[in-house]
């Protein structure tokens, strides 16, 4: 590991621990539904012990930087690995989830972020996962919600977009990103249960 | 026009993952509200950050020794397999100046701080072995 990457850890360790923290409760919840992210995952793990087992991994050198890429986007892709392989133990030895996880079985998905699996997406699905946040209790009727969430729909990309699309301030976007970020486990449950219950 | 859904899909999951406008203060209060011991995890993330540290500096260490060793070698060759004979017609090359200036002086400071009896092999090997290890830093 290289002297300047071991700086940047320690200078930034608070951050970069809870951006991981952050990102490995995200990725419980919608990727794979684990309990919403916020208590245990399978095999009594919880997201503190993935995120402390990555960082470990690399600074005893189970795991190597690879200097092209940055640091938090390599922590973030081996978070992403270590709980894939979390749920591989599991469907392996079929190990039980906890008993109030009924929306939490395994599934396979290629992609980080909501865990779309795209490789079995039809065109109709893709649609559907905007109408099932418009659905959510905490997101039907919401006005300044409904104008996010057309704003995406129709390409934009990032906050600034979406408040030039919708005349909301920047600030006010990322007020309605944390509530779209609530909802998306509900959602996320819901989309991977079944499509015979989709609209 | 038609929307493109699988795009704005792929946009939605990246802007609610995104983190890159976010303060630490921004990351605490979030995972606060979500029920998180912001303060015990740190406690731990940093244990675990700290003790990875120490373990990457003292492997840096041990390399930069091994590298010095392994720069002794090269200059002087295996100082550990030669005879006493052959350290001294070493060491009087060094002294004679055929390894440059910079080991001649550092050896002739090596005589000057022996004071009294004769220099054993075991001295002769290890201030040969420092100076050709100098050299390489």
């Amino acid at each position: 590991m290289k002297s300047d990457q071991l700086e940047y850890l320690k200078s930034h360790q608070q951050e970069v621990g809870l951006k991981l923290l952050r990102h490995a409760r995200w990725l419980a919840a919608t990727k794979y539904g684990w309990n919403g992210g916020t208590k245990s995952l399978p095999l009594g793990k919880d997201p503190e012990d993935i995120v402390c087992a990555v960082v470990d991994d690399y600074l005893n050198d189970v795991r190597h930087f690879n200097p092209r890429h940055g640091i938090e986007v390599q922590l973030k892709r081996a978070l992403s690995s270590k709980l894939w392989a979390l749920h591989r133990r599991v469907e392996a030895h079929a190990v039980p989830l906890e008993p109030e996880s009924d929306d939490c079985a395994p599934r396979e998905y290629a992609a980080d972020g909501l865990g779309v699996d795209e490789t079995v997406m039809m065109e109709h699905d893709w649609k559907v996962l905007f109408e099932l946040f418009r659905e959510e209790p905490d997101v039907k009727g919401d006005e300044e919600l409904e104008l996010v969430l057309m704003a995406i729909e129709d390409g934009a990309e990032k906050a600034p977009d979406i408040a030039d699309q919708t005349g909301m301030s920047v600030e006010r976007i990322y007020e309605l990103k944390k509530k779209l970020r609530k909802a998306a486990p509900k959602v996320m449950a819901k989309f991977h249960k079944g499509a015979e219950t989709l609209p | 026009m038609s929307k493109n859904y699988k795009q704005a899909v792929r946009n939605l999951e990246t802007w609610l993952a995104d983190d890159s406008q976010m303060s630490l203060d921004d990351l605490r209060k979030e995972l606060a509200a979500e029920g998180v011991d912001v303060n015990a995890f740190l406690g731990r993330f940093g244990a675990v950050v700290r003790k990875g540290i120490q373990h990457q500096l003292k492997k840096t260490a041990q390399e930069e020794r091994e590298q010095a060793k392994q720069s002794a070698r090269q200059l002087f060759g295996d100082l550990r397999t030669r005879t006493r004979k052959e350290l001294e017609e070493l060491f009087d090359r060094v002294r004679n100046g055929l390894y440059g200036e910079e080991l001649k002086q550092a050896a002739l400071a090596r005589c000057r701080n022996h004071v009294g009896s004769e220099v054993s092999e075991a001295e002769l090997r290890s201030w040969l072995d420092d100076i050709s290890a100098a050299s390489g830093e």
